[in-house]
């Protein structure tokens, strides 16, 4: 699997043992599952199940590998929205396509499929020497119309007698993504190059920080071959939603977008009311050349109730202010050329519109094996070793005249997009 | 909100300084000192896994992604 340099700070953290002099550390052999199910009111569901092995070959080399499942119910909704509006002999005349500035014919659309599996597995390699780590590894993941192939390096380094930590990771993804039975040029290759550098920093005796930086370059087919805007023969009241005349083209994209991303956290230490606890906040800055930039505010509380137990509350907020291209409604003076109002691109992706979210996440983390005492520990050789459950609760939302008009495209009401998502799971060490 | 390009390199800026100010306030933490700091509640990253399952789920429903690290590829949207 690709180790993210979270991982790292917490291979990072975990050597700050006392009876750990290395920085670096191989991590423990381990075995653990987790499921998560997702669900949202535009009609998708997600079940997911993991799995995931690590072996100590020796005191300087660990391999790991995981396999995960994706069981996504009803993608792709928009198509089912097309189809019917055809169906309903709507003054839909044909669908065109406009790539690199020329318009073309569509002569049939492939719908996406409303079930779909995505099998991800993948491996890696970490050595370690001195106080340096280093991870190769490698993932694949393939559903059946969207191919991915990923490797990494993970490079860490202590410096300053272990108080500061640097790592590197590099990331190659090699994606395909193409509607099946295509012959309408749609879909397409992309390649992502992803660097992120960070440092880890003890601030004192009970305040850790970090910060990082990262930068993605992709090139290639960087939209959804299956999606399509409505471009109206009128030009309707803002607030109106009802399907008016015109002509549906397929969604265009640039087919270079590269990004930064920056991210600065702090933890720390204190003594509550209750127990020991921790608090940290994070902040991150996004911007691309797509005009797209986001701030993200991120708390979080970590609470022992009991000495193996800890409750943890998580609150992120999240706000995006939207690609340069990308219009709630578009009308032919968005796709005249000459025009004052022209564009190059056409989306109706909501993720590329001005809005901002929510995020609220509750877990519980039982840390069984310490509950054990050292002399029964063989009889429970088989008993997990920690056991964990949370429950998200995400809400996106945007202007509320936007809302009425995406929800042409969308099958969320008034109050945007809102998800639950529940994760569960367990581990050994062997 | 919306912030002025140059406001917004100075907040960047002051963040940044305002780090390294601070380790050089204590880069000489020993190694007796951080029984605090290996406490499971402040490992940044307790639960790897769930955050890469969450930096695959975060992206597919904001426009934004990165600063993390790779988080495995494919689509399942």
């Amino acid at each position: 699997m690709v180790l993210s340099n979270r991982r790292i700070y917490k291979i990072f953290l975990l050597s700050f043992s006392f009876t750990l002099s290395l920085l670096a550390q191989i991590p423990d052999d381990e075995v653990l599952f987790k499921f998560q199910y997702f669900e949202d009111n535009n009609g998708v569901f997600v079940r997911q199940p993991m799995g995931k092995i690590i072996k100590r070959l020796s005191p300087k080399l660990a391999v790991n590998a995981h396999v995960l499942v994706d069981g996504v119910t009803a993608a792709s909704r928009q198509v089912l929205y097309l189809l019917q509006d055809t169906t309903n002999k709507k003054q839909v005349q044909e669908i065109k396509n406009i790539k690199d500035g020329t318009v073309f014919s569509v002569d049939a659309v492939t719908a996406a499929s409303q079930k779909e599996i995505r099998l991800q597995i993948g491996g890696g390699v970490t050595y370690q020497q001195g106080n340096s780590l280093v991870t190769l590894s490698g993932t694949k993941s393939d559903e059946n119309d969207y191919h991915s192939l990923s490797t990494a390096i993970d490079l860490k380094q202590d410096l300053f007698n272990m108080n500061s930590n640097v790592t590197f990771n590099y990331t190659r993804f090699d994606d395909d993504y193409k509607p099946l039975e295509n012959n309408n040029d749609m879909g397409g290759s992309r390649l992502v190059n992803s660097f992120t550098l960070g440092w880890t920093q003890t601030l004192s005796s009970k305040t850790l920080g970090a910060i990082s930086w990262g930068k993605n370059l992709s090139d290639g087919f960087l939209g959804r071959p299956y999606y399509h805007v409505l471009v109206e023969d009128t030009i309707p009241a803002i607030t109106d939603s009802s399907s008016q005349g015109g002509v549906f083209y397929l969604e265009s994209y640039p087919e270079e977008r590269a990004s930064d991303a920056i991210v600065i956290l702090l933890r720390q230490h204190f003594q509550s009311l209750i127990k020991e606890a921790s608090v940290e906040g994070e902040y991150r800055r996004y911007q691309d050349n797509w005009g797209l930039n986001s701030n993200t505010y991120t708390a979080e509380i970590n609470q022992y109730f009991h000495k193996n137990i800890i409750m943890q509350l998580r609150y992120r907020y999240y706000q995006q202010v939207g690609t340069d291209f990308y219009r709630d409604r578009y009308n032919l003076h968005y796709v005249t050329a000459g025009d004052p109002q022209f564009i190059s691109y056409l989306t109706v992706d909501p993720r590329l519109a001005d809005f901002n979210s929510k995020l609220i996440v509750g877990k519980v983390i039982i840390l069984i094996k310490d509950f054990l005492k050292p002399d029964i520990k063989g009889v429970f050789a088989f008993f997990p070793t920690r056991f964990d459950i949370e429950v998200q609760r995400y809400q996106r939302s945007t202007h509320p005249d936007a809302e009425v008009r995406r929800r042409r495209y969308e099958n969320y009401d008034k109050k945007g997009l809102q998800a639950w998502l529940i994760r569960t799971g367990f581990s050994f060490n062997f | 909100m919306t912030i002025s390009f140059q406001l917004k390199k100075f907040f960047l800026l002051l963040a940044v300084l305002a780090v390294f100010f601070l380790m050089n306030c204590s880069l000489g933490v020993p190694q007796w000192q951080r029984e605090h700091l290996s406490d499971p509640i402040m490992q940044m990253d307790e639960d790897p896994e769930a955050d890469m399952m969450e930096q695959h789920f975060l992206p597919y429903r904001e426009g934004s992604g990165g600063g993390y690290g790779g988080a495995g590829g494919g689509c399942g949207c």
